[in-house]
């Protein structure tokens, strides 16, 4: 029973380590490296803000605005995860007139409202990292606006949910900062 | 046994950790627990902690010259000693993981090894395709700290949100529209909103 036993154990072991092998070798793509630089675990806290600053308003920027009012609202009234996120993915289809300032912190509320929506889904938090992590890219400069400082903790939580402490780590360091420049915009 | 945890660079040899060790003895402050060196705080974990606590204890100023200083910006000025600091600060707040976990029995150990080694082995696989990296308790609770500092951050400049928002940048919109006017939101929509000129922070 004993003999029995400890052979088992080398071929579980054994298993495992042909497993490992193979799983150590696809995971181990050049290009991957190459995609990840050093810093890749390192958060990235960078923050660059501009003002919002609007053009000329024009009935195609108004129809825009109450629109995605609309959207807030049908999503409002649903019911379930799946109307509601239905709703926002609307809003966020919706074609933006030109130079319409207001439209990027509407769309920042939106997918953010659709990555809260999004989360308790088993799969949802992927979903929702795809949508917001561009959008909050820290290459991009954001809106100097509380609606960014927003996106960025939900993006925080979602990272969080996803075990990417870095993400988590960075997003949450830059919804500080956004907020700081902001109070510091608003005592001005 | 005299010790620190020196994230930065660790293989700098121990006449940086003796004079470390030497400034906190003059200093009258306890020396570091050995244990923590091997234990489950790598060495990325570390600096991640040593990061974030960095930044709770030290909130980004916004300077007259219009940047941003402190904050994970000046964590890379940080001298050796002030590091150690930081680190053991951060231990202190996670004193459930500074203790070591007592070897598992001898029968367990196999499977143990396996589970281990196959959770290594998803790591990069993972990684290829979330860019997610491996939590420790450390890390965990640095970053949550961090979130609640965030959203507080967001809780102290009040302001609409999703429906209510869109409504009042539509009402002001709407107004500026019948006038004819083209201006800055700020003013007209109320606190949370952006006035000012761009504001460039580096980490």
């Amino acid at each position: 029973m004993r003999r029995r036993s400890g052979w088992s154990q080398r071929v579980v072991l054994g298993a495992a380590i042909a497993t490992l092998g193979i799983a150590t070798l696809g995971g181990c793509d050049p290009q991957d490296d190459d995609a990840r630089d050093g810093d890749a675990a390192v958060p990235d806290a960078r923050v660059t803000t501009h003002p919002v600053r609007s053009a000329t308003p024009t009935r195609e920027g108004l129809a825009y605005i109450e629109g995605v009012a609309r959207i807030h609202g049908e999503a409002d009234l649903a019911d379930d995860i799946d109307t509601r996120a239905a709703a926002l993915r609307r809003g966020l289809a919706l074609p933006v007139p030109a130079e319409l300032a207001e439209a990027e912190i509407l769309r920042l509320e939106l997918a953010t409202r659709l990555g809260e929506t999004l989360a308790p889904r088993p799969e949802g938090v992927a979903v929702a990292l795809d949508l917001l992590e561009p959008m909050l890219d820290p290459e991009r400069s954001l809106p100097l606006d509380r609606a960014s400082a927003r996106a960025l903790v939900t993006l925080g939580d979602l990272a969080t949910s996803a075990g990417d402490d870095a993400l988590a780590v960075g997003s949450y360091a830059r919804a500080i900062r956004v907020m700081s420049s902001l109070r510091k915009e608003l005592e001005r | 046994m005299t010790t620190d945890h020196n994230t930065r660079a660790p293989g700098e040899g121990n006449d940086e950790r003796s004079r470390i060790a030497a400034e906190l003895r003059a200093l009258g402050e306890p020396e570091f627990d050995p244990v923590l060196e091997a234990g489950p705080f790598g060495a990325w974990a570390g600096d991640a902690a040593v990061r974030t606590a960095f930044v709770l204890a030290h909130p980004p100023v916004l300077h007259a010259d219009g940047f941003l200083r402190g904050g994970l910006g000046d964590v890379d000025a940080l001298g050796e000693l002030e590091r150690h600091r930081v680190w053991r600060k951060v231990v202190a707040r996670s004193g459930a993981a500074a203790h070591p976990v007592p070897s598992p029995p001898t029968w367990r150990a196999t499977w143990v090894a396996i589970a281990t080694a196959a959770g290594l082995a998803l790591v990069p696989m993972l990684s290829s395709h979330r860019g997610l990296q491996p939590s420790t308790p450390a890390s965990r609770a640095t970053t949550a700290a961090l979130g609640v500092q965030a959203r507080e951050a967001l809780g102290g400049v009040p302001g609409a949100q999703d429906g209510a928002l869109a409504g009042r940048i539509a009402a002001e919109y709407s107004s500026r529209l019948a006038s004819g006017s083209a201006s800055g939101r700020g003013a007209a929509v109320g606190p949370g909103d952006a006035r000012g000129p761009a504001v460039e922070g580096e980490r």
